[in-house]
């Protein structure tokens, strides 16, 4: 979470009327000068949150003028307030995930439903998560989490009766957290084949294996993690959300292997999440499962078994080290 | 930032359709003359340098938040 450089404005600690943030939607969070949370907020108005991950959303509200002239800047403490005075959809499932293994596609299947909002790796959530002070209490956290859920969770559209959250991947390591937050929400935990997902992190890296978020992504310090091998890192960090998995609790069934895609998605994750996806629904998944997630105007291509001919042996061996985890993974019950 | 800002600012959050109104001006220029008439419409004293800076101001604070 950033630190406020002095260039924001005065942050509101009151709000006379609640109604004045209907169409305004928090961003991100920062510390103000006083030690005290501070949540930005952009007007997101008719911009909807459509596009594959909430950054790309907030990009487009950074483009109108009128957000970078106007946004606003609130205690986490006015943000609470706002969250209890608004209706927000109830929380119907959180995508967890080992990154790179199909959880775009999983996401943009359901936020492909007119019943459903779908918000993916929304940074407000990371900030409460990830920060770091000793003085925030665990309830703290857990009340700042759902209401910053609650803001993010308010219709957009007339017939969404549901919000389906895709998190960041590290954000398995805080599932102590996500439970005590959402008790009643169930949560599903996508996985691949480690060799596959190290080759990706290899030829594309992620904020996630930047050594500079070890604290966060894998527990480890910064100056450990700058000493490692790329690949035997991202090992580590893959190990940190496995291990996180394996001692949550989390019913072995809701862990979804990415060759049960696109099937998993209507038949496991769908009655999870309490939606029922109709024989057209699933083709239209099954349509949108063609087209590369990230990249909706591409084709997608299975690359399983180029990323195996394309690992190295640095990446074998870091694999490897994964085995025992992804063993576990394996042996996870279909249904 | 000016008091007449300040005001500005006061009289923006406090209508959702002046709101809706200046959200859907994307180019800069158009925004900023916008502004400019609604200050003058207030009786409020803004001048365009200080919108633009408010502009610049922004995307600083933006590229601050979300820089990796």
């Amino acid at each position: 979470m950033v630190r406020d450089r002095g260039r924001t404005r005065a942050v509101v600690r009151t709000v006379d009327t609640l109604t004045a943030f209907r169409n305004w939607g928090p961003i991100r969070l920062s510390w103000g000068d006083d030690d005290v949370p501070s949540v930005h907020w952009f007007r997101f108005g008719d911009i909807t949150f459509d596009d594959a991950y909430f950054i790309d959303t907030v990009q487009r509200a950074a483009k109108r003028p009128f957000n970078l002239v106007f946004r606003r800047q609130t205690t986490i403490d006015v943000a609470c307030d706002i969250a209890s005075q608004h209706q927000s959809l109830p929380l119907s499932g959180i995508i967890l995930h080992m990154s790179r293994c199909g959880s775009t596609l999983v996401s943009r299947a359901f936020a492909t439903r007119p019943d459903t909002l779908v918000v993916s790796e929304p940074g407000p959530i990371n900030d409460v998560l990830t920060m770091q002070r000793s003085e925030v209490s665990e309830e703290e956290r857990v009340r700042w989490l759902r209401s910053i859920a609650a803001l993010l969770a308010r219709p957009q559209y007339s017939e969404q009766t549901r919000a389906i959250f895709k998190l960041d991947a590290w954000h398995a390591r805080y599932l102590p957290t996500l439970k005590a937050a959402f008790p009643e929400v169930p949560i599903v935990f996508l996985w691949r084949d480690a060799v596959e997902v190290i080759v990706s992190h290899m030829e594309a890296m992620s904020y996630m294996m930047a050594a500079a978020n070890a604290p966060f992504a894998a527990g480890l310090a910064v100056t450990d993690a700058i000493c490692i091998p790329r690949e035997e890192y991202c090992a580590k960090v893959l190990a940190s959300i496995i291990e996180s998995i394996q001692r949550s609790n989390l019913p072995r069934s809701h862990l979804i292997g990415y060759t049960d895609l696109p099937n998993a998605i209507w038949e496991r994750i769908g009655p999870l999440f309490g939606v029922t996806f109709s024989a057209r629904e699933i083709e239209r998944v099954s349509n949108l499962a063609y087209y590369h997630a990230k990249h909706p105007h591409q084709p997608f291509a299975g690359d399983t078994r180029e990323k195996h001919q394309r690992a190295t042996d640095a990446i074998l061996d870091a694999a490897r080290s994964l085995e025992p985890l992804c063993e576990w993974l394996r042996s996870a019950p279909i249904k | 930032m000016s008091d007449d800002f300040e005001r500005l600012r006061t009289i923006v959050y406090s209508d959702e359709t002046l709101q809706d109104d200046l959200m859907r001006e994307t180019e800069s220029a158009a925004f900023v003359a916008r502004v400019a008439k609604l200050a003058v419409r207030h009786d409020l004293v803004i001048a365009e340098g200080e919108l633009w800076s408010a502009i610049e101001d922004g995307r600083a604070l933006w590229y601050e938040l979300w820089t990796p």
